[in-house]
């Protein structure tokens, strides 16, 4: 069915050249202010006249968020304005935090890839994206800019509930910083069509022991599973310290499915998310452990 | 959309009762509601703001006292409300009841509601979530009330 659409509302659009100047803007505007950052979700809110921003504050000038570095300790900084598409083509996250490009390369269409950026992904905090379940489990910590400076948290203290997140009026979240490699990770989507937002994706990261045998910690991010992206923390857990056999893993799966609180809407039952989060814990583990023996093999 | 939600609250079941028919009183509990108006004897209206994520809709609502049978402590309520600007409307029928519960009073709510609009496909898997939200907002604030006096 299709919805009526907003043809005409007045709303500007500032392009500050530095985070300081879209900081002071955003904070001058209070509530009337939002971030465009790709644009890829919020227009689709602004078009239908959900949003009515009295201005956006657009981040198309800022270079200082459109890198992706290398961090002192090994971790990598991925400005916030960073697309998909530069996630999906960079050989050094696609080598060290595959979790993140499976994300990526499951994000919408291949023009939505082009446009829309990590951080408007992860601030739009739909909890049936991709990417933070992705950067929940690698154990990313997201930087925000204010008026006070800059500040790091966990990915998961971002989101707050339903497409809301942690920040206030006047903050902008300026990178995600993913700490130094785990042995292997894996993202893995249930969804009806290409373009289609998850039912549940699961991603899931594997520090393992030197013989490869044994998970030393686990992370697994859930998407499709709750009014916010979620860490199934009980999973993780079950896990630790474990063989990671067929039965850790659909042991773990179980444990997801229990603490996972998935909505219960026109694309899928409660019941049968629950379901599908049991079985893609079981699918992305298999993944990542196989891509782990792969990286075996390469380094033999 | 079918909700129940019930709360036991530590207060007979006259003073719940008295206190959830004084309308201009009970909606004050009511998350989001202002500017109520009595229209006539069992009609008000009120306006109800209610957020889904990034979306902020103000339903102008309509209440309508349908049925109430004091003696069984049971009351029907139908509310109306449309939201213009986002070309969204709510129907709801609620049937209330209330027993004795050890003391307390027990009150359980039974809604049928229907959303419609844009608010309806766009927030169509939050709005239960919501509704037990603002039920729950609801709850405490009468117990509050309640427990008070």
């Amino acid at each position: 069915m299709a919805m009526e659409t907003v043809d005409a509302v007045e709303t500007a659009v500032l392009t500050p050249a530095t985070v300081a100047e879209a900081v002071e803007q955003l904070a001058g505007l209070e509530d009337e202010g939002k971030v465009l950052a790709g644009g890829q979700s919020l227009l689709v809110l602004y078009r239908f006249g959900f949003v009515t921003p009295e201005s956006f504050v657009s981040l198309q000038n800022i270079d200082e968020l459109k890198s992706i570095t290398p961090e002192p300790d090994g971790g990598l900084r991925i400005g916030a304005a960073v697309t998909q598409f530069q996630i999906i083509a960079d050989p050094a996250i696609g080598a060290s935090y595959p979790a993140l490009v499976d994300a990526a390369k499951c994000v919408s269409s291949p023009q939505v890839r082009r446009r829309g950026t990590i951080g408007g992904n992860l601030c739009h905090a739909d909890p049936t994206a991709d990417p933070p379940a992705a950067s929940i489990a690698l154990g990313a910590s997201v930087e925000i800019a204010g008026p006070e400076g800059r500040r790091v948290i966990p990915v998961d203290e971002l989101f707050a509930d339903y497409m809301e997140t942690i920040l206030e009026p006047g903050e902008l979240l300026t990178a995600v910083l993913l700490p130094p490699p785990v042995t292997s990770s894996a993202y893995v989507k249930h969804r009806l069509r290409g373009i289609d937002t998850a039912i549940v994706g699961v991603a899931v990261s594997l520090v393992l022991s030197a013989d490869r045998l044994t998970c030393e910690s686990a992370g697994i991010g859930l998407s499709g599973a709750g009014t916010t992206p979620l860490r199934a923390s009980g999973a993780e857990a079950a896990l630790t310290g474990k063989a990671l056999t067929p039965e850790a893993w659909t042991e773990a799966g179980r444990i997801a499915a229990e603490e996972c609180e998935p909505l219960d809407d026109t694309e899928a039952s409660e019941w049968y998310r629950r379901k599908m989060v049991e079985r893609f814990v079981q699918r992305a583990g298999a993944l990542a452990q196989a891509r782990a023996k792969g990286q075996e093999e390469l380094s033999a | 959309m079918k909700f129940e939600h019930s709360f036991t609250v530590n207060a007979t079941v006259a003073d719940t009762w008295d206190f959830l028919m004084n309308i201009p009183e009970m909606a004050g509990c009511i998350p989001g509601a202002s500017d109520i108006a009595q229209v006539d004897d069992t009609t008000y209206d009120a306006n109800v703001k209610a957020k889904i994520g990034p979306i902020g809709a103000k339903f102008a609502c309509r209440v309508a006292i349908v049925a109430l049978d004091p003696a069984a402590r049971t009351g029907l309520v139908e509310l109306t409300g449309k939201d213009s600007k986002l070309g969204s409307s709510v129907k709801a029928k609620m049937n209330m009841s209330m027993t004795e519960d050890d003391g307390g009073t027990t009150v359980t709510v039974v809604t049928d509601a229907d959303v419609l609009g844009k608010i309806g496909q766009y927030g169509h898997g939050m709005i239960g979530k919501r509704a037990d939200s603002m039920f729950a907002d609801f709850t405490s604030c009468v117990k509050t009330q309640l427990e008070q006096r």
